[in-house]
């Protein structure tokens, strides 16, 4: 990694494994167009996880899929930007051609396993198929490298053959994982991968996919709004408000080195560890109906800092170091570093 | 499993207590009896020999206990029309009303569900919106003006195809057309917004994020699940198909059962009419068995729920 | 699963194909066969379990008897020659029938005397045919061929009695063992039972045993289909399916009048269609309101809206083939003699509730118009559409104001019998107009001498016109269509024909 010059955008390079320049995503529906992302940028070194982190309809998910290609269309559009995985553009591919990529180079593990099974297919099959046609081997050959997954992910090979609905919320996430995992993928989207699960089976979860990514040495974007889990097990964060990424760093950068106002409010809505009496602080409002976006900054009618400038136009990025940026008019080159506010 | 089978069979037992009870109280209060039928003329004596002869001036209950007591012998009574063994009667038109009903049904869902399954999967394009119209008109046009409309065209007009009787396979097609019709569109809409429901599903998603073709993740995945729906409103259909039969049997001149039932109420063959409810029930509850079964063959959950029954 | 509906598909053409009727190939292009079409299936192909008209057309078929009805009138069919002996008392009561000699039924055992006595007494033991087989007292076998018929009264009647389906022989072994006639009927007519596919068609082959060598059937096969919907039946002749359409709708008449391939038939019917009135209680016990509402029903228009115009108006209480018909004392339409009858009568003819009850929907049309002519003269009525069981049933019980039905015979007596007899029953009663009809039915069959009898039917004709028990409405026309090609073809006004004369146009 050699990037010094801060002001010089990243360009594709062998050693990302995933990156995003740009993307804009809308959904067109009768009700209205919805502006999902709206030039977003997200990179992800090779061996490297990156949390993706958000309130609920900050467009998280949609980033995910457009990564699978996957978006629902009707009504999701690709407007503009790219997608570069391993190097390769996913948005120049045909559909053959993708569905060489899914669940081979990239998987996805989705938000709720309780869904997420088809409930009419024993679990075994269920991994038995993307197995078969990546490695375009018979069921035969396939049944021992599935119960060995499945084993991988702590189910007994006894219960191979049950259907989803015999197995509990975080067997099933298991079973997905194993699924997600059992072509070695060089990147994996977690998407709010425990949100559904009971804590003490989250952690669990949580260790589990800590070891494989290790094992499968393999890149990873942890989408979650729950920034415990960013701090467990993610190198790089970014911080998605309105289908953008408001503010991206290590995790020491936004944890300790907070420069936005938006990740200073996530961190003000959590529970205090230390001060267990310290009164929470949520963000006042709700996220901005995604199909008339505030003008300037999208958080300006939430932000406690709002200034006049805010309302007016989008405020550009700001480098505090190679990987840590934010876009906020609070600051210019200089307090960006620094860590002071302009004052009004 | 068996117990689950066993149990239903045992339910049909009550089923047809009801049913010919209610069928025979229907036909004996109804005005008029088939002595007036078969000897309108005939003076009070002549009426009250052929009453006894019949049995009909027995109580109710003493006939309907004399005719539930035969029944399980096997023995479903003789015709007051023509005097022959029901079961002789209906043994010479089941096979016809089945026939019709088999072949219909298979047209039905030979076309049906994969017409449901392709216009979900390119709603609301041009194949979506013409099938969807062609449902309409099929649920909405009397099967008795399509028969008709079918014979102008196909028989009188174009002199393709017989307009009435039952002596070949070309004799079969217009009836079987007519028979399927309602019974395609009804599938194929609910086929489609079953199949539009299950498509929308997770496990859909998950199956796609696999790399599956998505033609392939119709088949292996979504298929199945939409099924539960089509195979309900399928049973149901096949009731329609008996019930319809009678139409279509009257349009085509086809011998079945349908027609037979009328005859037998207009002549109040109380007999030929119970045999004739008799199949019916044996029908439905046998088809609404299969299709309970065929319920646990697709969904492991409600199999869970039969072996634990 | 395809394997599955492949094996199901291949299941359902094997059981197919046992069940397809195949329709009769002609051999060498030589036409052998002719297909019927009528609208209900007989329900019993013996002549002895019941007298819907369905079944007399087959039965005229398998069976023969003593006597037949043509288009001529009553000929000698199985007796060659009869007489009438007195009894004890003088009165002409025992009837002497010689047999025809070497005569088969259709299994080929002879047909004597014996067997006309054993059908004759069996005839006399089946319930719905009793009121046909009620005349006679007695029957005894001479000698192998000659058979004595023993009446109550002086009956003039018997031949036309015995050319009755229920009079036609069959064999005596085959009674005494209880055998299933209507299945595996055996007579001796001109054809007998090939197939009967239930519900579908009946098929005849010609008897070769028949004895009547110069009429042996020229068309060896008959297909008796039956197609229940008029449309259909027309249709099926247009396009070949069938030959000979029996009933034909009269909507279709027009349509088949113009295709040059078929032969509309449109004969007098002696279908007597009526509108009943209560002449035993209630307001119409008064023949003034009877006579007021006849000269109110405009027949003509009834037949124009109800029959497509195929029907002749009738105002004389008899049909008009009988001989002795008179118009004398029957009333016509005249809504100023309605109005003075309404007079006469006296009550108010807005205080009248009533319904007039029909079981088809011809009648329910002619009902509609007999309802607005009866607005004219100022009664309401109401009109309910029931099924025949119960309009059966409601006549019977005497539960009724007026009711429309119709009657049909080529001979006097059975018609008299059948509309006006009294036989204790309350249907009767309700026709009677307080007349004694029995009596008058009687003294016309004890009539044995040709003039007499004549001017007998004419008086009592003329009675009961005087007394209008009823409305008389129309006779609708027999409207039979066949193939052109078809040659032979004679329709009684019955309906019926005898189909041992058609024969197809070389
Ligand atoms: N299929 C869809 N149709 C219309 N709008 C959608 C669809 N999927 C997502 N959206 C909208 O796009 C925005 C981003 O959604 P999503 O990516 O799911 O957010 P997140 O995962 O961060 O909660 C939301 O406003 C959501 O309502
Ligand atoms: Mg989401």
């Amino acid at each position: 990694m050699n990037q010094n010059d801060a002001v010089t955008a990243p360009s594709p390079m062998d050693s990302l494994e995933l990156d995003i320049r740009d993307l804009r995503v809308e959904y067109r529906t009768m009700e209205g167009t919805v502006y999902a992302l709206n030039g977003i940028d997200l990179q992800i070194p090779k061996g490297r996880t990156l949390g993706l982190v958000g309130e609920t309809g900050a467009g998280k998910s949609t980033t995910g899929l457009a990564i699978m290609n996957l978006i629902p269309s009707p009504p999701g559009v690709i407007v503009s930007g790219s997608i570069f995985l391993g190097g390769e553009s996913i948005l120049k591919k045909s559909e053959k051609e993708m569905n060489l990529i899914r669940g081979n180079k990239v998987s996805m593990i989705f938000q709720d396993p309780m869904t997420s099974l088809n409930p009419v297919v024993p679990v075994v099959d269920q991994i038995m198929e993307v197995i078969e046609h990546h490695e375009k081997i018979s069921p035969r050959e396939s049944l021992p490298k599935a119960l060995e997954m499945l084993e991988m992910v702590g189910i007994p090979r006894n219960r191979a053959h049950e259907y989803p609905h015999q197995f509990s919320g975080g067997m099933k996430q298991r079973v997905i994982i194993a699924i997600a995992l059992a072509c070695s993928p060089y990147l994996l989207i977690a998407d709010e991968p425990t949100t559904a699960l009971d804590v003490t089976i989250q952690a669990q979860v949580l260790d589990m996919m800590r070891e494989l990514r290790k094992k499968y040495q393999m890149s990873m974007l942890m989408i979650t709004h729950d920034l415990g889990i960013v701090v467990e097990i993610c190198d790089l964060v970014a911080v998605i408000y309105d289908g953008r990424v408001v503010e991206h760093g290590t995790l020491r950068d936004i944890f300790i080195n907070t420069r936005h106002p938006y990740t200073e409010g996530l961190f003000n809505s959590l529970p205090d560890m230390e001060n267990p009496k310290a009164e929470l602080k949520p963000i006042p409002g709700l996220m901005p109906d995604p199909t008339r976006i505030p003008t300037g900054c999208p958080f300006h009618p939430r932000c406690g800092y709002a200034m006049d400038i805010c309302a007016k136009t989008r405020p550009s990025r700001y480098y505090a170091s190679t990987e840590h940026y934010v876009e906020c008019h609070l600051y210019d080159e200089k307090t960006v570093v620094s860590g002071g506010r302009i004052k009004q | 499993m068996w117990r689950f089978v066993l149990k239903r069979v045992l339910t049909i037992i009550p089923i047809m207590l009801g049913t010919t009870f209610i069928v025979f109280s229907i036909m004996s209060f109804a005005p008029g009896d088939a002595v007036g039928m078969l000897a309108a003329d005939a003076s009070q004596e002549e009426k009250a020999a052929l009453r006894q002869e019949l049995g009909l001036d027995d109580p109710l209950l003493i006939q309907y206990a004399r005719y539930i007591k035969n029944l399980l012998l096997g023995d479903m009574g003789i015709s007051y029309k023509s005097g022959a063994p029901v079961t002789e009667e209906l043994a010479a038109r089941i096979p016809y009303t089945a026939l019709l009903a088999v072949v219909a049904s298979i047209i039905t869902i030979i076309l049906a569900i994969p017409l449901g399954v392709i216009a979900a999967i390119r709603q609301n394009t041009f194949f979506d919106t013409s099938s969807m119209v062609f449902c309409l008109l099929g649920i909405s046009i009397p099967p008795f003006w399509l028969g008709l409309l079918l014979i102008l065209s196909f028989g009188v007009k174009l002199k393709m195809l017989p307009v009435s009787g039952s002596g070949s396979w070309a004799h079969l097609i217009m009836p079987a057309i007519t028979q399927s019709v309602a019974g395609l569109a009804t599938i194929a809409r609910v086929t489609r917004s079953s199949m539009l429901e299950v498509i929308r599903q997770d496990y859909i998603r998950t199956a796609r994020a696999k790399g599956i073709a998505y033609n392939q993740v119709i088949r292996r995945h979504a298929l199945k699940n939409s099924l539960l729906p089509t195979i309900t409103v399928a049973g149901l259909q096949v009731g329609a198909l008996l019930s319809g039969a009678v139409v279509t049997e009257t349009v085509f001149s086809w011998p079945g059962i349908g027609r037979f039932l009328v005859s037998s109420i207009s002549w109040r063959d109380t007999p030929c009419v119970l045999g004739c409810v008799v199949i019916f029930v044996l029908t439905f509850s046998i088809i609404n068995l299969i299709v309970d079964i065929l319920y646990g063959f697709v969904d492991p959950r409600i199999k869970a729920i039969y072996k634990k029954a | 699963m395809k394997k599955l509906m492949g094996v199901l598909c291949l299941l359902v053409a094997f059981a197919a194909s046992g069940l397809f009727v195949p329709a009769p190939a002609s051999a060498a292009g030589v036409k052998d066969t002719i297909i019927f079409a009528y609208e209900t299936e007989p329900a019993n192909l013996s002549t002895v379990e019941n007298n819907a008209i369905a079944a007399y057309y087959p039965c005229f078929m398998i069976y023969s008897g003593l006597f037949k009805n043509t288009t001529d009138g009553i000929e000698k069919d199985l007796c060659t020659d009869y007489h009438i002996e007195k009894n004890a008392q003088g009165l002409e009561t025992i009837w002497v029938f010689k047999i025809r000699e070497g005569v088969k039924f259709s299994d080929g055992s002879d047909l004597t005397a014996k067997d006309v006595v054993a059908t004759l007494k069996y005839a006399q033991t089946r319930p719905t045919v009793k009121s046909l087989t009620n005349w006679y007292t007695d029957v005894e076998a001479v000698d192998d061929y000659t058979v004595k018929i023993m009446t109550a009264k002086v009956f003039s009647t018997a031949p036309e009695a015995l050319s009755n389906k229920a009079c036609y022989i069959l064999p005596s072994e085959l009674i005494a063992s209880g055998h299933d006639f209507n299945n595996k009927p055996v007579g001796s007519g001109p054809f007998k039972l090939s197939k009967w596919a239930k519900g579908d068609s009946i098929t005849f082959v010609s008897n070769e045993n028949y004895y009547h060598k110069d009429k042996m059937p020229k068309i060896k096969e008959v297909v008796w289909k039956i197609i229940a919907e008029g449309t259909s039946r027309s249709i099926a002749l247009e396009t070949g399916e069938v030959d000979f359409v029996i009933n034909v709708d009269a909507l279709d008449i027009p349509r088949l009048q113009e295709n040059e391939d078929v032969v509309v038939s449109v004969t007098d019917g002696s279908m007597f269609t009526y509108l009943a009135l209560n002449n035993a209680k209630g307001p119409f016990k008064d023949e003034n309101l009877r006579k007021a509402i006849s000269c109110a029903v405009n027949r003509e228009s009834i037949i124009a809206v109800a029959l497509e115009n195929f029907g002749a108006p009738i105002y004389s209480s008899i049909p008009i083939i009988m001989d002795g018909w008179t118009m004398e004392n029957a009333t016509t339409f005249d809504l100023d003699k309605a109005r003075e009858y309404l007079k006469t009568w006296g009550g108010d003819p807005s205080s009248l509730k009533f319904a007039i009850i029909v079981s088809t929907d011809v009648r329910r049309r002619a009902a509609e118009v007999i309802q607005s002519n009866l607005l004219e003269i100022g009664i309401n009525c109401t009109i309910e559409q029931v099924d025949s069981a119960t309009l059966t049933q409601v006549y019977n019980s005497g539960d009724f104001m007026s009711y429309i039905s119709a009657y049909t015979s080529n001979d006097l007596l059975t018609w008299l019998n059948g509309v006006f007899r009294n036989t204790g029953t309350s249907s009767s009663q309700f026709r009677q107009a307080g007349l004694d009809m029995n009596g008058m039915i009687d003294s016309i069959a004890q009539t044995t001498d040709p003039t007499a009898r004549k001017a007998l039917v004419t008086e009592v004709n003329k009675t009961i016109n005087a007394q209008q028990p009823f409305v008389p409405i129309y006779q609708s026309k027999v409207l039979i269509a066949y193939n052109a090609n078809l040659e032979g073809v004679e329709i009684d006004p019955m309906g019926m024909f005898r189909l041992e004369n058609f024969y197809w146009r070389k």
